[in-house]
């Protein structure tokens, strides 16, 4: 039965029988070189544990014996040889259990591989490690966020209350005053001018709180109609606002992004359209899609009091107000929310406006991830 | 520790539980690391004549339900145990004698002490309490580095399963229930699942639970077995009060399928 000597010594591979008691029965002489044995004689009899590393043993024992005894065969299996001076090399196996618990192996060494794997299997903890950094993160980005979240909630509730307050009891006391017939025209401009300064830091607070709000990540993958966020807010300016502004536009698109973000932008660009013609102010909303770049422009035109170009790439600054605080009303943080929010859509906005003539904003927004626009809904 | 939260179905499904014979006397079968409940089938025939025995696969092995495996549950063997714990609950059981192969004999022993005068008997096949050496008290067999390049070969021989790369793919949720689909090849274990048993089963130190056993215990330790060695099947029998020995003349570390009648016997005459 020894395969020694007969054609088994022409092949390319080791070719061993293991006896039932795990004892080395017979090899070839591939195998007798890579165990770098001599004869068969000097390992015959030899139990395969002491041919293979410790950790070979383990797993043969626990893993290749059980699936042998089970399924008769086990295939590529990866294994470290251990030669009788002691050197390990790599090898790949196919074992075939016979009724008789002895089992045939075939085998071949496998550096290469085994270098490859060692390799794939350091770069795959790299990038697992990397990737539980990530995760890590992750979870401290968006606790911060939620932080922030609750802070700037904070920051609106108990701000905002007490200046209410305080506006309300000047207002009262002014009409008290009145009442009683007091004579004080200073004090009582004094006291107006508080009124006033209480209103300016309302919107302050209002608008710091967006500005923080603008940070926070939101999902930016719903589908958003820009023509109803534009319809909602001229209606929402209508309520607040006497002055209704001259619109006219072509009809808007679908996008995607996020709808809270996007109404908040327009809100912010138009309010800014009309705020500064005080009379008579004329919007004109226009638009261009480039399917192929997968983004669309949307330009809004106002008849306002216009800037020189120096402002135009300031005006995107928090607090940056070209004309006193007390000629317009805001917080002075409105565009650069805007600005947040279209960075956060992967856009781009910017201005030109003639001094004395009027402005016209410029945003930039991807269509859509897949870069197809969607057409607005039939009922328009 | 019992589990209120699956329904006797659910845990049936989870861990594959299937029952053999109709005896009076309930024989609980615990497959060990990288097999599954079908590694019992050689002592299956002369056991069922006897006794009602309930097989059941652990969760990522055979035909569990690999959704339920979590690498936080499995981490340790106590989630293994835990889950022994349902299947008893389960089915009602009572009187149990609970056979364990390599690992399923500490994770039969945690069971018992979870769940006191149920397992009222533990058979231990080629048990070992703890793989690593703590010399000069303790020669477990292995050494870290031993175990690392297991660790190492297991990885190698799994490159090119569905699952391999997932923990990559999941990313910060890597501890999560996976969801993948195993080859129905016998020990055709998911890597990720292979390697939490592996490292659970071999990084393990359970000598100190051996005292506190009080089930009437078997240890059946191999002749020659390069996993358990005979001086750890009589060092078991030394620290459990309620313990016999027998090292039966074999190779290797799976007795009952490589001696099933020898085994089945000793099993036989023990419980009866």
């Amino acid at each position: 039965m020894s395969p020694c000597g007969t054609e088994t010594d022409l092949l390319p591979c080791g070719i061993a029988k293991i006896g039932k008691d795990r004892n080395l029965l017979t090899c070839n002489r591939h195998a007798l070189e890579l165990l770098a044995c001599e004869s068969v004689d000097e390992i015959v009899g030899r139990k395969t544990n002491d041919l293979v590393s410790v950790g070979t043993q383990i797993f043969l024992d626990s893993y290749v014996y059980p699936m042998l005894l089970n399924e008769g065969r086990a295939e590529e299996v990866q294994l470290t040889l251990k030669s009788l001076a002691g050197e390990t090399k790599p090898i790949v196996a196919n074992i075939r259990m016979n009724a008789d618990h002895t089992t045939d192996w075939a085998f071949m060494t496998c550096v290469n591989r085994d270098q490859l794997y060692t390799e794939l299997l350091n770069a795959r903890d790299t990038l697992q490690a990397q990737a539980r950094e990530l995760g890590r993160l992750n979870a401290q980005s968006q606790e911060r966020q939620s932080d922030l979240q609750a802070f700037c909630q904070s920051l609106s509730h108990d701000f905002t209350g007490p200046i209410r307050r305080i506006r309300q009891l000047v207002e009262f006391a002014l009409v008290e005053l009145q009442k009683g017939g007091i004579e004080a025209p200073e004090e009582f401009e004094m006291l107006g001018y508080a009124v006033k300064n209480s209103e300016v830091l309302t919107d302050l607070t209002t608008g710091l709180v967006g500005y923080l709000v603008a940070d926070v990540a939101v999902p930016r993958d719903e589908t958003v109609d820009l023509e109803k966020i534009v319809s909602t807010v001229l209606s929402m300016g209508e309520q607040h606002d006497p002055t209704i502004p001259k619109v006219h536009r072509t009809s808007l698109p679908t996008i995607t992004g996020s709808k809270a973000q996007i109404l908040v932008l327009f809100k912010n660009l138009l309010e800014n359209a009309i705020k500064y013609n005080k009379n008579d102010p004329e919007i004109t909303i226009s638009h261009s899609e480039d399917v192929a770049k997968n983004r669309i422009v949307i330009a809004i035109k106002d008849n306002g009091i216009g800037m020189s170009e120096e402002y135009l790439e300031k005006i995107f600054s928090p607090f940056k107000r070209l004309n006193p605080a007390g000629d317009y009303k805001g917080s002075g943080l409105g565009l650069s929310i805007v600005k947040k929010m279209v960075t956060n859509h992967d856009g781009d906005i910017w201005a030109e406006s003639t001094l004395g003539t009027g402005s016209t904003f410029y945003v930039s927004l991807p269509l859509n991830p897949q870069g197809h626009p969607i057409r607005p809904d039939s009922d328009r | 520790m019992r589990n209120l939260s699956l329904t006797k179905e659910a845990i049936i499904k989870r861990n594959n539980v299937r029952i053999h014979g109709t005896g009076s006397k309930v024989m609980m079968l615990a497959h060990g690391f990288g097999c599954d409940q079908r590694m019992w089938r050689f002592v299956l025939p002369a056991l069922s004549e006897r006794y009602t025995l309930v097989l059941f696969d652990y969760v990522g092995s055979g035909n569990s339900d690999l959704s339920s495996f979590s690498v936080d549950k499995y981490a340790d063997l106590n989630g293994y145990a835990q889950d022994v714990v349902d299947i008893i609950d389960a089915l009602e059981l009572e009187n149990v004698t609970f056979v364990g192969h390599s690992v399923s004999s500490m994770i039969g022993l945690i069971a018992s002490m979870a769940t006191p005068g149920t397992i009222a008997e533990l058979i231990m096949v080629c048990p070992s309490p703890c793989f690593l050496n703590d010399l000069p008290e303790y020669e477990g067999g292995f050494n870290r580095s031993d175990l690392e390049e297991l660790l190492s070969l297991m990885d190698k021989n799994y490159i090119g399963w569905a699952n391999y790369l997932a923990p990559l793919v999941m990313g910060a949720n890597a501890s999560e229930a996976l969801v993948g689909e195993l080859s129905g090849s016998f020990c055709s274990t998911d890597p990720i699942v292979a390697k939490t048993f592996a490292k659970a089963t071999f990084f393990s130190d359970h000598r100190s639970l051996l005292p506190q056993c009080t089930a009437r215990t078997l240890i059946l330790q191999s002749a020659s077995d390069s996993l358990a060695s005979v001086h750890i099947g009589k060092y078991i029998h030394q620290h459990v009060p309620s313990s016999e020995l027998q090292i039966i003349q074999a190779e290797g570390h799976c007795l009952h399928m490589t001696d099933p009648e020898v085994v089945a016997r000793s099993i036989i005459d023990f419980a009866d």
